[in-house]
């Protein structure tokens, strides 16, 4: 097993696994539609773990760095797929510099507006009213469009406009293949920036004991909604890519089940980390399309990934970065010190 | 030593649920003091220091701080007036490095001091040979010293320190005290300790309150702060 260790006071420093693991899965993710060029249903399935790696790193940097239990994660990226799709439907508007921003702005405001009134009240809310609140509002949200004819109520809205620069459409292949990804590199990098700052040492506080930063000066809960905003921001880009990839949203896309399965692809992969969301969805993604296709199994594969998640979160709590990466490099360094540029 | 008060407490009722744990506190801190809070165990004195920084609210009475009246404010807002707090058990970030444990004292969007860390690191040198060593594998003592040392950070006008002895060897302790003294006399930063180990208290207290049942129900003035004089009282 490769555990990485950092050995005290300088001297030899031992090999760092993590940006080794970050390196290999986007090198893989740079040359896999080179070697699957053949292959489209591959380049649209990696497409689609792509598009929900933003989605889980959504997560992640609600629960894995700020202690924000967020069950209600789908509601940002429904909203902002529905939000897109009217767009296109009823403005005839898909340009990527007016449809993206949107949809980010979008899953801002309304994390936001949902973040004012679940963390930023006289009361220090529990991670148990977070929880409920989130799912709260992904059921409802969920419900109203299943019974609104204007959004397509239960069928969804599909044959979405398709994603366009200039007279160039995005369709499902390379093109698409290259929008995803250049999107997860874009929030992976932010990401990455914001929990090796400052504030990402305040968010390590946070996860730790949030009345210790209290009494430093810290606004706990104002730190944690904007990181809610930011987190709700990225889960509707995801959601905006995802309806023009898949060409259809419906209630079920801003539902329980999603945002429970955001939940799952963090644990499986290793919260707390940013690559590991990334693993999670992958492994998760490739294993539901090779269980599903198998005959044997096809009715009930949805039973054996589920032993499969609760082998792991019972005895690899760390997920499965957990397995190359220690504690340690995990945790991770912070801010212009942790950097390296100490001054001490 | 004694100059305009700092803090001023005023009738102040606390409460956890229905129990009421402080029952109408009455104390003035001038600034620059030095002053310990006595009693046995269970008297309120954690109590009185969790909410005089805010972590419990008054449910009646007033609390000022330097002319302000602070009653309604958060921690935060209290911490960032210039109260710095180190509770009981000295609660550092186990899994953060000394170095990132007092990093996370400077607040985001505050200008960065650096004489203030090497300032810790001059009181307390400890800190500087652990710096990369993660607090949580530290001893009792160097974390107290850390905790210390992140709340200096800040510059407090006014440190709550919560039985800052306790399961420390002496001569650390000694070697805390005569640290804090000397924070004191450098840059008047008040001082406000609860205690129970008559040899800090007497290292380190100008003057003692005493608390029973909620309530300071005496004094031992600067100057009178003798082995028998406080040992009367914890004895109580």
């Amino acid at each position: 097993m490769l555990r990485a260790t950092k050995l005290q006071g300088g001297g030899r420093r031992a090999f760092r696994a993590l940006p080794a693991v970050e390196l290999l899965v986007f090198a893989a993710l740079v040359a896999a539609p080179f070697l699957l060029s053949e292959r489209l249903d591959l380049i649209t399935l990696i497409t689609n773990m792509m598009i929900l790696s933003i989605f889980a790193i959504s997560f992640d940097m609600c629960w894995g760095f700020s202690g924000i239990m967020s069950f209600g994660q789908a509601l940002f990226f429904g909203v902002s797929g529905y939000a897109i799709a009217l767009v296109g439907r009823d403005l005839g508007f898909s340009a990527i510099w007016g449809v993206l921003p949107l949809a980010m702005a979008t899953g801002l405001l309304l994390a936001a507006l949902l973040a004012a009134f679940l963390l930023l009240g006289r009361k220090v809310p529990s991670v148990i009213f977070v929880a409920f609140g989130t799912l709260t509002g992904s059921y409802a949200a969920e419900r109203l469009v299943s019974g609104w004819q204007y959004v397509g109520a239960g069928n969804g809205l599909s044959s979405i406009k398709l994603l366009q620069l200039g007279s160039f459409e995005f369709v499902e292949g390379f093109e698409f293949y290259t929008l995803a990804f250049l999107s997860l590199l874009a929030i992976y990098l932010v990401c990455r920036f914001i929990v090796r700052s400052q504030l990402g040492l305040v968010l390590a506080g946070i996860r730790q004991n949030e009345e210790r930063l209290a009494f430093l000066g810290y606004r706990v809960q104002l730190f944690k909604a904007v990181i809610f905003s930011f987190a709700g921001m990225a889960a509707g880009l995801s959601g905006a890519l995802y309806s023009y990839h898949q060409g259809f949203i419906g209630p079920a896309n801003m539902g329980p089940s999603l945002s429970t399965t955001a939940v799952i692809y963090c644990l499986l992969g290793g919260a707390g980390t940013l690559i590991g969301p990334v693993i999670g969805t992958v492994a998760i993604e490739a294993l539901s399309y090779g269980l599903s296709d198998i005959d044997a199994i096809r009715h009930f594969w949805p039973v054996i990934l589920g032993l499969v998640l609760l082998v792991i979160v019972m005895f690899q709590p760390t997920g499965l970065l957990g397995l190359v990466v220690s504690n340690r490099e995990r945790i991770g360094s912070y801010g212009a010190r942790g950097r390296g540029r100490a001054r001490v | 030593m004694a100059h305009e008060p700092i803090l001023t407490m005023a009738g102040v009722h606390a409460r956890y649920d229905v129990t009421p744990v402080l029952r109408g506190i009455d104390l003035t801190v001038a600034a620059g003091e030095i002053v310990a809070v006595i009693g046995r165990n269970g008297v309120g004195k954690t109590t009185l220091m969790r909410c005089t920084i805010g972590l419990l609210p008054a449910a009646s009475g007033a609390i000022t701080y330097a002319g302000r009246n602070i009653t309604s404010f958060s921690a935060d807002r209290r911490a960032r007036l210039g109260i710095g707090y180190i509770p009981q058990g000295r609660d550092v970030f186990p899994r953060m490095t000394v170095e990132e444990n007092l990093q996370v004292g400077e607040l985001i969007g505050q200008s960065r001091k650096p004489p203030a860390t090497d300032l810790v690191f001059d009181y307390f040198p400890i800190l500087k040979e652990r710096r990369k060593q993660l607090a949580g594998t530290m001893s009792g003592g160097q974390q107290q010293q850390l905790a210390i040392g992140r709340a200096l950070i800040g510059s407090p006008k006014l440190l709550l320190l919560d039985e800052p002895s306790e399961g420390i060897q002496p001569s650390i302790v000694q070697m805390i005290c005569r640290a804090l003294r000397s924070i004191r006399d450098k840059f008047g930063t008040t001082i406000v300790f609860v205690e129970q180990n008559l040899d800090t208290i007497l290292a380190l207290a100008e003057r003692c309150v005493v608390m029973e049942k909620g309530q300071i129900i005496a004094e031992i003035p600067a100057g009178q702060v003798t082995q028998d004089s406080v040992r009367q009282h914890l004895l109580i």
